[in-house]
């Protein structure tokens, strides 16, 4: 089974930073403390949608040709994940 | 279920439009067989003596009307709105009315009939319990219709606008509204 990154704290639900990363071949630890990417902070729904309107070379149309939904449905999927973004305070 | 009750989630515009665009034409040339007019977007009417000019006016005014509506609303909440989707709503919003006409196929409904029976004090004759029966029955249908009809537009409006705030939707109302009464107006005097 692939973990899931969790990426909120199970606490007080805010978000992780990393804080430690080592190397499965020789065993080397780093420690420090790295806020996570913005990609990772996004829900896996959400990554995924990224991922697919890059592999569509951003077309709308096609991405909503694949996933069998209408063009506008996929624009405010978009247009919500935009907000999300400008929520985060990137 | 979720597709009727909003196809414009799930189906391609253009797709969508010419098959609106077949059920339009098919729909008011059944509203004149069927002695339909139609004196606003929310209207509808049967009688003995119908002008074929004021059912398809009627009709085209209707469904015109309904997409400015919509159109206009979706431009105030969202400028991404596109003049397809409106369009596209405005059309799926009257295709129940021109079901709706297939009661009076047997030509048995109509104003005039209606406005005799008013007159002479009865409306329920022999069979009254049956006669009362279908008119709640009626009453019912129409309560359900008009309840499916706000889904409709609630989910499909979501849809094309992206809208969300309880501001949004008092928008689209007021702007039906206002396209409700200029409609009528410019239909009764045509």
């Amino acid at each position: 089974m692939k973990a899931k990154l969790p990426t909120q704290c199970p606490s007080c639900e805010t978000l992780l930073s990393v804080s430690q990363l080592s190397c499965e071949t020789c065993q080397t630890v780093v420690q420090g403390n790295y806020p996570l990417p913005v990609f990772l902070k996004l829900s896996p729904k959400e990554q995924e949608f990224i991922l697919q309107f890059f592999l569509t070379s951003g077309s709308l149309k096609e991405m909503a040709s694949q996933l069998g939904i209408s063009y506008p449905t996929v624009r405010n999927q978009l247009d919500d994940m935009i907000q999300h973004i400008k929520d985060l305070n990137i | 279920m979720k597709k009727l009750l909003n196809p414009i989630e799930f189906y391609n515009d253009r797709k969508l439009l010419i098959a609106n665009l077949i059920i339009f034409v098919v729909g008011t040339t059944s509203a004149v067989f069927l002695q339909t007019t139609f004196e606003s977007p929310i209207d509808m009417h049967f009688s003995d003596k119908i002008e074929l000019k004021l059912t398809i006016l009627g009709n085209f005014i209707s469904t015109l009307s309904l997409f400015l509506a919509f159109f206009l609303a979706g431009r105030i909440i969202n400028k991404k709105t596109r003049i397809i989707d409106c369009l596209n709503l405005g059309m799926y919003f009257r295709i129940p009315y021109y079901i709706l006409a297939f009661i009076n196929i047997s030509h048995f409904l109509s104003d005039e009939k209606t406005n005799l029976n008013i007159k002479k004090k009865y409306i329920f004759s022999e069979n009254q319990l049956i006669e009362m029966i279908l008119a709640y029955s009626m009453i019912l249908f129409f309560i359900g219709f008009l309840i499916i009809q706000g889904i409709i537009i609630y989910r499909s409006f979501k849809t094309i606008a992206n809208a969300k705030k309880t501001t949004d939707y008092l928008i689209l109302v007021l702007s039906i509204l206002a396209f409700i009464i200029i409609s009528t107006l410019i239909i009764r005097n045509l």
